[in-house]
């Protein structure tokens, strides 16, 4: 043993035991690692090889064996545009209620029940919300297959995660920003707009950046309610495939759809990356301006 | 008996201290600096309790402040000081505090129900004990508030931030970065632009909640020769759990106590009084920082 050791003077048995524990949190790092990576490298491999640039500028054809995901790429965007077109504003909203409206003693009761039901919603299988879609959106308001209901029901999903991120990050405003607001006796609308809002801000981007995240990853909401058309779409009253239901489709029920399903599923995975690496430029941006 | 006594006092202390008087009448002329506010106001307590529920943080405290002076309260963590401090401008409001007795200012009791808060709050300033600046830029922690009570113009705005700014010693610390977020100021710069932040309402009243006590020694020096400096224009009424300082810049200090969990004023009097001859054991005990004897 070297003379300054970390262990020096250490009895044997604790020297053992803590060295056990190290290796094995080494170890799960490294599984962890391993199976990211393994994911990583199996869907670069297979799917480098089939993606070039008219891959990403063409239509699929024959099922999707052909061509590239252009219409898939444009219905995904819109299917997540309309989501968080819906769920933001709403999930604000009622995280601002829920946060800075909801403490007298008539509201109060509801907040706790309103809180109930976000927590319930957001444990609710998506093949189940995807299977409400489908009976509320596209038949009882008559949508049909279209963007527009595979977008609603998105933001379904999404709303208890915005809302949930953006009550929290309400509530944990130093207590002394609205003593001071209060002191100077500026008004409760402009203590939200002026200072409350603009604090969150990197709060409703990350939350912004995880509803798109999952959107992203919904296969089941939308197989029920966005359809399964590989055309162009041409208004969001139109069905479209979206990217992770294309990989569904190609890999399950397309004979010789694999080499395809591989590169749209690096094209979906590199996405995300770029997603998050640009939202945490953001946030950093964000931070050092306050 | 005793008050008429503490009042020949404080008109001694005045002819001693006759050119900061002087000083105080000048500036009191209308044709002064371009932002004169109108005089400070005199805040009359009159057995004035605070209660949180069922709790009374303060019980029956009667103080006078006189306009252009600076008062302090000092005593332990609990005896209530805080509470009163923020009935004065109604902040306990915001903690369903109840708060009985009669708060004049200038002859106007403010715990009435037809007062207007808004307005109250406008004329009596709050300082906290955290530097607590909006995270916004410099020049809009102090825009902002007067924007919000109605001043649009672009030139009055920057005419006023200046002022402030000058006021309390930070324009040539900041001028070439208002636009800079407030929160990369030091403690003590923050604390400055805070206190500029309360003046720039034109407030009478400035209340110090301990306006030093993040502070350090340097900071601390330069708040108080602040407070020294404004103090002719306000009435200025500070919480402090620095003994020093409390002799240093206030006319006036009274001391709080708590007993059975409720705070009370055991006895007030002009500063030197309370120094050197308090009446009571305990604001003797507590000035000399010896423990009272239970």
């Amino acid at each position: 043993m070297p003379e300054f050791s970390l262990y020096k003077g250490i009895p044997r048995f604790s020297l053992t035991k803590s060295r056990l524990i190290h290796g094995l949190i080494a170890a799960a790092v490294l599984l962890a690692l391993c199976v990211f990576g393994f994911v990583l490298s199996d869907i670069a491999i297979k799917g480098w090889r089939h993606i070039d640039f008219s891959f990403l500028t063409e239509n699929p054809l024959d099922s999707g064996r052909a061509g590239g995901v252009l219409s898939i790429l444009v219905s995904t965007l819109a299917v997540v545009l309309i989501c968080l077109f819906i769920a933001i504003p709403l999930g604000v909203a009622t995280a601002l209620w829920l946060a800075e409206f909801s403490d007298s003693s008539k509201t109060r009761p509801i907040a706790a029940w309103l809180r109930r039901l976000i927590h319930l919603l957001s444990g609710i299988p998506s093949i189940v919300i995807g299977l409400f879609g489908f009976v509320f959106f596209c038949q009882i308001l008559g949508l049909g297959y279209s963007l527009l209901a595979g977008g609603l029901s998105l933001a379904c999903m999404a709303l208890p995660l915005i809302i949930g991120t953006m009550e929290q990050d309400f509530r944990s405003l130093p207590s002394s920003l609205r003593q001071a607001s209060s002191a100077l006796a500026i008004s409760h609308s402009a203590f939200i707009f002026h200072i409350l809002l603009p604090v969150s801000a990197p709060a409703l981007i990350t939350a912004t950046v995880l509803s798109i995240g999952r959107s992203l990853a919904e296969t089941a909401v939308l197989l029920f309610t966005s359809g399964y058309v590989t055309r162009m779409p041409e208004s969001v009253l139109d069905p479209g495939r979206v990217m992770s239901v294309h990989i569904f489709d190609l890999s399950m029920n397309v004979t010789g759809g694999d080499n395809k399903a591989y590169a749209s599923a690096l094209v979906l995975t590199a996405l995300i990356i770029a997603l998050n690496f640009f939202t945490k430029i953001v946030i950093a941006r964000f931070k050092a301006r306050l | 008996m005793m008050f008429s006594m503490a009042q020949s006092f404080n008109r001694l202390l005045g002819k001693l201290a006759g050119s900061a008087r002087r000083t105080h009448i000048q500036r009191s002329e209308p044709t002064s600096a371009s932002f004169r506010k109108e005089r400070a106001s005199s805040v009359g307590l009159k057995q004035v309790s605070v209660y949180y529920g069922s709790k009374c943080a303060m019980k029956a405290a009667s103080i006078d402040l006189e306009a252009g002076t600076v008062s302090s309260l000092v005593g332990p963590s609990g005896s209530g000081k805080s509470s009163l401090l923020a009935s004065i401008n109604r902040l306990n409001d915001l903690q369903q505090a109840r708060t009985t007795g009669e708060i004049e200012i200038d002859g106007k009791n403010i715990l009435d129900n037809d007062i207007s808060v808004s307005a109250l709050r406008k004329q009596v300033g709050m300082v906290f004990q955290k530097p607590n600046p909006f995270p916004l830029s410099i020049a809009e922690n102090i825009k902002f508030p007067l924007r919000e009570h109605g001043i649009k113009n672009k030139n009055t705005l920057n005419e006023k931030l200046e002022h402030q700014l000058k006021q309390v010693g930070l324009w040539d610390e900041v001028k070439d970065r208002l636009n800079d977020s407030a929160l990369q100021l030091s403690g003590g710069q923050q604390q400055r632009l805070c206190i500029a932040r309360a003046l720039a309402l034109s407030p009478k009243v400035l209340l110090l909640d301990e306006p030093c006590s993040a502070l350090d020694p340097i900071a601390t020096a330069r708040i108080e020769d602040l407070i020294t400096k404004l103090k002719s224009d306000y009435t200025i009424f500070m919480v402090t759990h620095n003994l020093a300082q409390a002799r240093r810049i206030s006319d006036k200090v009274a001391v709080c106590w708590v007993k059975d969990n409720t705070g009370y004023i055991v006895e007030s009097g002009p500063t030197e009084i309370m120094f050197t001859q308090a009446k009571e054991a305990i604001s003797q005990h507590y000035i000399n920082g010896t423990l009272a004897g239970s």
